[in-house]
């Protein structure tokens, strides 16, 4: 999703762009936003830093996207190929005659997007209730997965890993589980060699990285933590206080009034849509940077979605 | 070093366990001289290189998985949960932990993390090595998944805030740049 919008307009619209491929599944969470009020125009670009151009109004990011989001996996699609990789491992075993149940983690766990907490805590009524932790969504609170992992005899471990000495006859390299992830693994369609998978996420990072040193960052931080001090708590960047060593009893009082000014003082200041702005703009400069290597990933990454896809499909 | 947290016998029998080692090199110099880091080549800016990375991850033995009552999950104490100094391990069902090392290339200290962790500030790297006893939290280098069957997503900063990562079964690599130093929580998926 990208933010389109003429620069000093009153308009604001959001545009749910067609993602393709491997993140069609996230099309169906794009929704239509409104801002609250007019666009900020963006001060003078200093030298040798990305223009950001708009400065949306934003508070809550569980459906933001930035631009490396069109070739990132969904977390929901992370957890797809992490079933898939399951199910492949469960036939592969079998073919050996070993049949296992392999457990699956509990759903509806952790951050629902992976730009939920992006920015730190955006979510108001969640700062209330349970302070900075994930409450119903604490993947501790929840059983099941690997921790339930059946008890293997050593040539079950040594098919699946491929190492032991009670290995069998006719296992693949690496085991089944060098199997599955052979198949699971973007290739250039032409060499059949692995691409650099983790591209898109070291591009993720580095955008998040630089854009906290931006000076028009760097004044939001300013402005976010003048407000947080007038509320009594004292911090110098937003990601500081979802770790303050204080919180020992999660979701405490002491947490969730922290974290009520922290949503009520990024919504005073806009740091969200300032901070959004300025790193967009950055992974645009960074993906014009990577566009061959980006774009042959995603050819690939669509081949092990379909893949993955006809996996479920044909159970 | 005398505020941490004294190390906890997690589990009855890992106390004891050896893990195979020859992975550690200690590096006596502090982490921020250069000389102490082992360069790789990055190919991009920032994130774990997994194809830049030639070292692989060391063996582990395989250990009996832990366990933890749902009593002790729920309250947050369970042996897997709670705040701990322990080693990396790879366990008999094929599952294994999430292995923090403090230097580049499987190198220094190393902590392992089983369960989901909002807060990797109170573990410590445990084994033998540059870096023992010192946080975990903005702490580490390079990292090894050593989980056949679940994969590790993690996040930059403590309770799932800032970016995230995912680190697939038997994957890993160096953290290369900005995202060095910066895994603060994690769950399995």
């Amino acid at each position: 999703m990208n933010i389109h919008r003429r620069r000093g307009t009153s308009t604001c619209a959001w545009a749910a762009r067609p993602l393709a491929g491997f993140l069609a599944g996230l099309a169906a969470l794009l929704v239509l936003a409104s801002c609250t009020s007019a666009p900020r125009a963006s001060p003078p670009d200093p030298a040798g830093l990305p223009a950001s151009d708009e400065v949306p109004v934003l508070l809550d990011t569980t459906r933001l996207t930035l631009p490396v989001d069109a070739h990132l996996l969904a977390l929901s699609e992370e957890r797809q190929r992490s079933m898939a990789r399951r199910e492949l491992l469960h036939d592969c075993l079998l073919r050996f005659g070993i049949a296992v149940v392999i457990p699956e983690p509990p759903t509806e766990v952790g951050p629902r997007t992976r730009n939920e907490r992006r920015y730190g805590l955006t979510d108001a009524a969640a700062a209330a209730t349970t302070g900075y932790g994930l409450g119903d969504r604490d993947p501790r609170t929840r059983g099941g997965g690997r921790e339930d992992a059946p008890t293997l005899t050593a040539r079950a471990r040594a098919v699946l890993t491929g190492h032991g000495s009670a290995l069998p006859a006719r296992v693949p390299e690496g085991g089944c589980s060098g199997e599955v992830t052979r198949l699971l693994t973007p290739v250039d369609p032409v060499t059949r060699k692995s691409l650099n998978e983790d591209l898109p996420e070291a591009l993720s990072f580095a955008s998040f990285s630089t854009s906290q040193s931006d000076p028009r960052v760097q004044a939001a931080f300013g402005d976010w933590a003048s407000c947080m001090r007038k509320q009594g708590h004292s911090y110098a960047a937003p990601l500081e206080p979802p770790a303050d060593p204080r919180f020992g009893n999660p979701g405490g009082a002491a947490e969730r009034a922290t974290a009520e000014a922290d949503v009520a003082c990024k919504a005073q200041t806009n740091l969200v849509g300032r901070w959004y702005a300025v790193e967009s703009a950055e992974q645009a400069r960074l993906i014009e940077e990577h566009q061959s290597e980006l774009e042959s990933l995603r050819a690939a990454e669509l081949e092990v979605s379909r893949f993955v896809r006809s996996i479920s499909t044909s159970r | 070093m005398n505020a941490r947290k004294a190390a906890v016998a997690i589990i009855a029998g890992l106390a004891t366990a050896t893990t195979l080692g020859a992975v550690d090199t200690a590096v006596a110099a502090p982490k921020d001289s250069e000389t102490a880091k082992v360069e790789t080549t990055e190919a991009v800016p920032g994130g774990k290189a997994l194809k830049a990375t030639e070292a692989k991850a060391p063996r582990l033995d395989n250990m009996a998985a832990p366990s933890v009552t749902v009593a002790q999950r729920k309250a947050g104490t369970g042996s897997v949960t709670a705040a701990v100094t322990r080693n990396c391990y790879a366990y008999s069902n094929g599952t294994g932990d999430l292995c923090l090392w403090y230097y580049q290339n499987y190198t220094g200290s190393r902590g392992g993390s089983y369960g989901s962790d909002a807060n990797l500030s109170d573990n410590y790297f445990a084994s033998t090595g540059s870096g023992q006893n010192q946080s975990m939290t903005n702490n580490s280098e390079s990292t090894f998944n050593y989980d056949y069957i679940y994969t590790s997503v993690v996040w930059t900063n403590n309770n799932y805030t800032g970016t995230s990562g995912t680190l697939a079964p038997r994957a890993g690599g160096n953290w290369t740049s900005t995202y060095k130093n910066n895994v603060q929580s994690l769950y399995w998926s």
